[in-house]
């Protein structure tokens, strides 16, 4: 039988691709296995990240600390009455959703040539744990980070709410008015189709509405900057600068079962 | 065959520091392990096969690790390490 390289190269190809066609079939199952079996490692990474990048923040916290010491006063004031308020009102945290504590364990967020890849996390929680697919996850202060996008065995895929696919209902701080949060990939998120007519303030909370149906009502997105008018549009455009931290992220809470109640 | 293995473990804890650790460094916006890849097959030798082995490993690796299709990033990276060394082969000429 004659040496054909070719036929050779060809044999190789379609290999490949029946290879890729079963890995692509059991994929759900390989995730898992190799997620599984590199839990430990990806955590240490993280941890050591964390740690690094704590020691940079800190000497900026020490600059802040003193600036916040003179705020402190006020606040106390505010805290007081806050807590008054949460007792009177029963708004605990975990009165109102049914939550479950996860760990960050990885995030995919980079830019490569001005093309922005998809912000996301990985969370050490999943199907075994009760998460299913959009459940929203949040920090403990009522801060919108993401909703699940891909739920395994034991870790999901958690979108931010900067991602390029998230829209999200949103409700203005003070206006009463409602408009469209939509991610623009790389931590970016801007608002959208707020009237033009109405007043719109620099640092003004956005918060999600329940119009949307995955997020609760009132969950922080964000803080509103950059706005812009712009005369051939009928509608007011501006940033969300995010309320949480990516470089800070670490546990995070998902909401099982979002009792939302609308008087 | 030595090589393949050490490869594959060499990608495969560079990939968790790119996914875990490297994201908290400000200076590492990009994906780096993608870089080293271009760069291996860039720089080596274009007769070596180091690189396509390279491309596969952290193509596997990514598609493990991402949402898309099975397959993908496999297939775009090593077929960016072939153009690599088609064009250097064909095109370039160190003297």
């Amino acid at each position: 039988m004659s040496y054909n390289p070719v036929k050779k190269r060809l044999l190789i190809l379609f290999l490949l691709l029946i290879v890729f066609a079963v890995l692509a079939l059991f994929s759900g199952q390989i995730k898992s296995f190799f997620y599984n079996k590199s839990l430990n490692l990806q955590f240490m990474f993280w941890q050591s990240g964390r740690a690094q990048k704590t020691d940079e923040a800190v000497a900026k916290l020490v600059e802040e600390n003193q600036k916040l010491l003179s705020q402190l006063t006020d606040l106390e004031t505010t805290k007081k009455e806050n807590e008054f308020f949460r007792q009177a009102l029963g708004l605990g945290l975990e009165k109102e959703f049914d939550l479950i504590l996860a760990q960050a364990t990885a995030k995919n967020t980079f830019t490569f040539k001005g093309i922005t890849f998809e912000d996301s996390i990985l969370i050490n929680k999943g199907k075994n744990d009760g998460i299913r697919k959009d459940f929203p996850v949040i920090l403990s202060d009522k801060i919108l980070v993401g909703k699940v996008a891909e739920v395994y065995d034991s870790f999901s895929r958690v979108v931010l709410i900067s991602n390029k696919d998230s829209m999200i209902d949103v409700e203005i701080q003070d206006t009463g008015l409602f408009a469209l949060a939509k991610g623009e990939g790389n931590l970016k998120i801007v608002l959208d189709l707020f009237p033009k007519d109405k007043e719109l303030n620099e640092g003004t909370l956005a918060y999600t509405s329940a119009l949307g149906g995955i997020y609760p009502s009132g969950l922080v997105l964000g803080q509103i900057r950059n706005i812009k008018k712009i005369d051939n549009e009928a509608f007011i455009r501006a940033d969300i600068e995010p309320a949480f931290d990516l470089a800070q992220l670490d546990r995070v809470f998902v909401i099982k079962t979002a009792k939302i109640v609308n008087d | 065959m030595l090589k393949f293995l050490f490869l594959g473990i060499f990608f495969y804890l560079l990939y968790f520091l790119q996914m875990s650790f490297l994201p908290f460094l400000n200076v590492f916006q990009f994906n780096f392990v993608v870089l080293l890849v271009l760069f291996i097959n860039i720089f080596e030798d274009p007769k070596s096969n180091t690189g396509l082995y390279c491309a596969f490993f952290v193509g596997i690796l990514s598609d493990i690790f991402s949402p898309y299709f099975f397959g993908l990033t496999t297939l775009i990276l090593f077929s960016t390490a072939i153009l690599i060394k088609f064009i250097l082969w064909k095109y370039v000429r160190i003297p």
